[in-house]
């Protein structure tokens, strides 16, 4: 029984510390994208990396406690943006929900599944994010189409190596078995 | 006696033998002339030679040829790399100079005007198009506070808008958001800017009766009290004459390409900067000759 307590303290060690890399992650991404990316190729728009990590975690992890990660992480891209909270937490919201809608609908697996879902993502990104604009600030934003286009397509570029880097160290940290029998009281598994 | 029984065959051969020598010493006595009967084998033998002679001559340039390239290549492997260093080194030396040129105008710039600047560099750009910022690596810490104008030497850049302790938010005057009062340099009329995309701007709220075209200069009112007063914006691209609109809607293009600039200034205090002072007492001479 003492071991069992014991592995599950563990795994809930590793899961803190899961939370702690990927948010240490996405800080690093943003990063990336704001102050590297930009000083480097000037020509083409910076890829949104934060937001395909976004959609790893949305089709990878349990749904629940997702959503208020994701809550937490646009928290904490508002330091690199001028974006209002409100427009990240809405569109994000809608963006987080279509995926769960249609990604049981996907009969395909893997790196695969994950670059037309992130297609998906990136696209109804732009478009809900443009929508709810209108709806929620005082002044629009412009469509900017072309802009946009061009965005969808290098984060469509980048996302297949970034699936391996993500799917790697979600798997390594700590496995999504493991993490659900974590999330269960010590006492409550014992006795199960 | 065997005196007669000698072999005469032998002895003619030996007599032969014994007389070409003598033949020949008495043909050596004419050197500088070949005698007719050797000259077919004088020109045979100089053939032969001649053959050999170009045999050897090619062998010999082929071989030092040969010998050259390697030298030559070598050499002129040599000769590459150090052409690279210098080339590297002037690139260098050129990029230091346009450094120098470029930090020589800020400082001269910092030096001549009124204002307390404080210079800054650019380290980040927005995340997503919607929003046109830049972050720069100055904060509360240095004295910065929202509000306050953020320009280069050839124009007025936006204006700070989210300081923290060490870097800020600069909203640039493309931002949706941004509004900036303005002036039509040659006209005078006063109207806002107002950002539309990344790389336009909009002048808003000018009279239709304005008499301005493509490519008139519009600078900074001074109202706002942010920016001082006749600083460069940008420049009329476009104007649209709206037939049911009291106003002109003009396209402005601004001066300074936000992707580009890497060091900026942030304006503490304009102090009576005015870079329209010399324009506007002309104006207002103007003014009051007509009136008269």
């Amino acid at each position: 029984m003492q071991a069992r307590l014991l592995k599950m303290n563990n795994q809930r060690l590793k899961f803190y510390f899961k939370i702690v890399f990927f948010t240490f992650i996405f800080f690093i991404m943003c990063g990336f994208q704001t102050s590297f990316w930009p000083h480097i190729v000037s020509a083409l728009p910076s890829p949104q990396i934060w937001l395909i990590m976004i959609i790893f975690i949305s089709l990878q992890w349990p749904p629940l406690f997702t959503i208020f990660y994701i809550y937490f992480l646009s928290f904490c891209l508002t330091g690199f943006s001028s974006i209002p909270l409100k427009m990240l937490w809405s569109t994000l919201l809608v963006v987080f929900t279509l995926l769960q809608l249609i990604k049981n609908r996907i009969q395909l697996t893997g790196a695969f599944s994950f670059i037309i879902l992130t297609l998906f993502g990136s696209t109804s990104f732009e478009i809900i994010y443009y929508y709810l604009s209108g709806v929620l600030e005082n002044i629009p934003t412009s469509l900017m189409l072309l802009d946009r286009l061009l965005q969808v397509l290098i984060n469509f570029v980048f996302c297949y190596p970034l699936y391996y880097i993500l799917k790697s160290a979600d798997t390594l940290i700590l496995n999504e078995n493991d993490w659900v029998r974590s999330s269960k009281d010590p006492y409550e598994a014992h006795h199960e | 006696m065997n005196f007669v029984n000698f072999n005469l065959k032998k002895i003619v051969i030996l007599l032969i033998v014994l007389s070409l020598p003598l033949i020949s010493i008495n043909i050596e006595q004419k050197a500088t002339q070949n005698a007719w009967f050797n000259r077919p084998f004088v020109f045979l033998a100089q053939s032969v030679q001649n053959l050999f002679f170009g045999l050897s001559r090619g062998v010999q340039i082929t071989t030092s040829n040969y010998i050259n390239i390697i030298n030559i290549k070598s050499k002129n492997n040599e000769l590459q790399n150090e052409n690279n260093e210098l080339k590297t080194r002037l690139n260098l030396f050129t990029e230091n100079l346009n450094e120098l040129e470029r930090l020589r105008t800020l400082l001269d710039f910092q030096k001549n005007t009124k204002m307390e600047l404080i210079p800054a560099q650019v380290i980040g750009r927005n995340l997503v198009t919607d929003h046109n910022t830049i972050t720069i690596n100055k904060g509360t810490d240095h004295g910065l506070k929202s509000g306050q104008a953020v320009l280069t030497v050839s124009g007025a850049v936006g204006y700070i808008f989210k300081p923290a302790t060490k870097t800020s938010h600069v909203m640039l005057i493309t931002d949706r958001y941004s509004v900036v009062d303005a002036l039509i340099q040659k006209t005078r009329a006063h109207g806002l800017i107002e950002g539309k995309t990344k790389d336009t701007c909009v002048l808003q709220y000018v009279e239709r009766t304005e008499e301005i075209k493509d490519g008139d200069l519009i600078v900074t009112g001074g109202l706002d009290n942010i920016f001082p007063k006749g600083f460069p914006l940008g420049v009329i691209n476009n104007i649209e004459r709206k037939t049911k609109s009291a106003s002109l809607n003009i396209e402005v293009k601004p001066v300074v390409d936000a992707n580009k600039v890497e060091e900026v200034f942030v304006v503490k205090s304009t102090g009576t900067e005015n870079f329209l002072k010399e324009a506007d007492q002309v104006y207002n001479a103007g003014k009051a000759a007509k009136n008269e």
